[in-house]
């Protein structure tokens, strides 16, 4: 009996991982149209249209004084609160007492990485962070935000580190500061691409050579990878913003 | 300091320094593409390629010393916590 369930099991598999090892680069979203080039727009349309709902659900109509008593199982609501009080603690360790201005944007960006990357984890979806575009855009938004935060918070006198620290080494540290700011982004984008390319690259080749039990393995180290890349990129963003916002204060 | 914090310590430092070897490394690239951007609308030899790949690695040590200069100041603060009585 559990020898016929197994095998059973087996012939239903196949053909799924047959799919997934044969056709690297498939995803569903390719049948919408235009999907050929854009589907990676489409995953991450649709991861943000998940998180939204989610949202939805999670909040759903209740009443603040109704949303203190947490719930007693492990439920969706449970697991996105763990998440956001791991980043709070975090920012406000990083940035300091004022962190809760920020943290709307980080916690958006690191749910928002967080499933792009999961998603690639799914037999037949690619991840969205795989293309050098969509993690350049998100490296963009928290490179202007930062300046952005940087000049509200601090004037012009934000400018003026620009200069370095004396006047007379202002014309030699202008352009070292600027090529200083503009790697961050660069290299922001560039590990989050990397790490989750080359993740799934692995995973595929194993899938390639051995489709059985070997893969999965791998698929439980790209868990670990789509974790720490989120949260990578989210702390990264917090040391960012808090050098941006505390200069003043500092010197 | 309780272990939880001691992870916390753990995971701000991992991130921090794993940003900065890939963040050297680019700070060179970008100094070059300008150099050899600028040379090419500029038309001057390849001087001013030296010249940003020198000011690009410039950059580089710029954020290696904020990092190191950040990460002391917050050891620091751990080290204050710590010994701070009834601290957390």
């Amino acid at each position: 009996m559990r020898k016929a369930i197994l095998v059973l099991l087996a012939v239903a598999a196949l053909p799924a991982t047959a799919l997934a090892a044969g056709g690297h680069g498939f995803s569903w979203f390719m049948m919408l149209p235009g999907g050929e080039r854009l589907f990676y727009m489409y995953a991450a349309v649709f991861i943000a249209v998940f998180l939204l709902v989610a949202a939805a659900v999670v909040v759903g109509g209740k009443k603040t004084e109704e949303m203190v008593i947490p719930d007693p199982r492990f439920t969706l609501r449970n697991l996105f609160e763990l998440i956001l009080g791991f980043l709070q603690q975090l920012a406000e360790d990083i940035i300091g007492h004022h962190y809760k201005k920020y943290l709307p944007l980080l916690g958006t960006c690191f749910l928002f990485i967080l499933f792009m990357n999961l998603i690639g984890l799914i037999p037949g979806f690619l991840p969205p962070t795989q293309k050098m575009n969509v993690t350049l855009g998100l490296a963009l938004v928290i490179f202007l935000s930062t300046h952005y935060f940087g000049l509200r918070e601090n004037g012009i006198a934000y400018l003026k580190h620009f200069l370095g620290p004396v006047w007379w080494m202002a014309p030699i540290m202008l352009p070292i500061e600027i090529i200083s700011h503009l790697a961050r982004p660069m290299s922001l984008s560039l590990r989050l691409f990397g790490n989750i390319t080359g993740d799934h690259a692995v995973v595929a080749g194993f899938m390639a050579l051995i489709p059985v039990v070997v893969p999965s393995v791998f698929m439980g180290l790209g868990v670990f990878v789509s974790f720490m890349q989120a949260f990578i990129f989210t702390v990264l963003s917090m040391i960012y913003i808090s050098g941006a916002v505390t200069h003043a204060e500092e010197h | 300091m309780t272990d939880r914090q001691d992870r916390k310590a753990f995971f701000r430092e991992l991130g921090k320094y794993s940003a900065l070897g890939l963040e050297m490394a680019l700070s060179v690239v970008i100094g070059m593409g300008i150099g050899y951007y600028l040379d090419r609308w500029l038309g001057t030899g390849p001087w001013l390629t030296i010249v940003w790949i020198g000011l690009g690695f410039a950059a580089g040590v710029r954020s290696l010393y904020r990092a190191a200069v950040r990460s002391g100041k917050d050891l620091e603060r751990d080290e204050e916590r710590r010994r701070k009585p009834g601290g957390p």
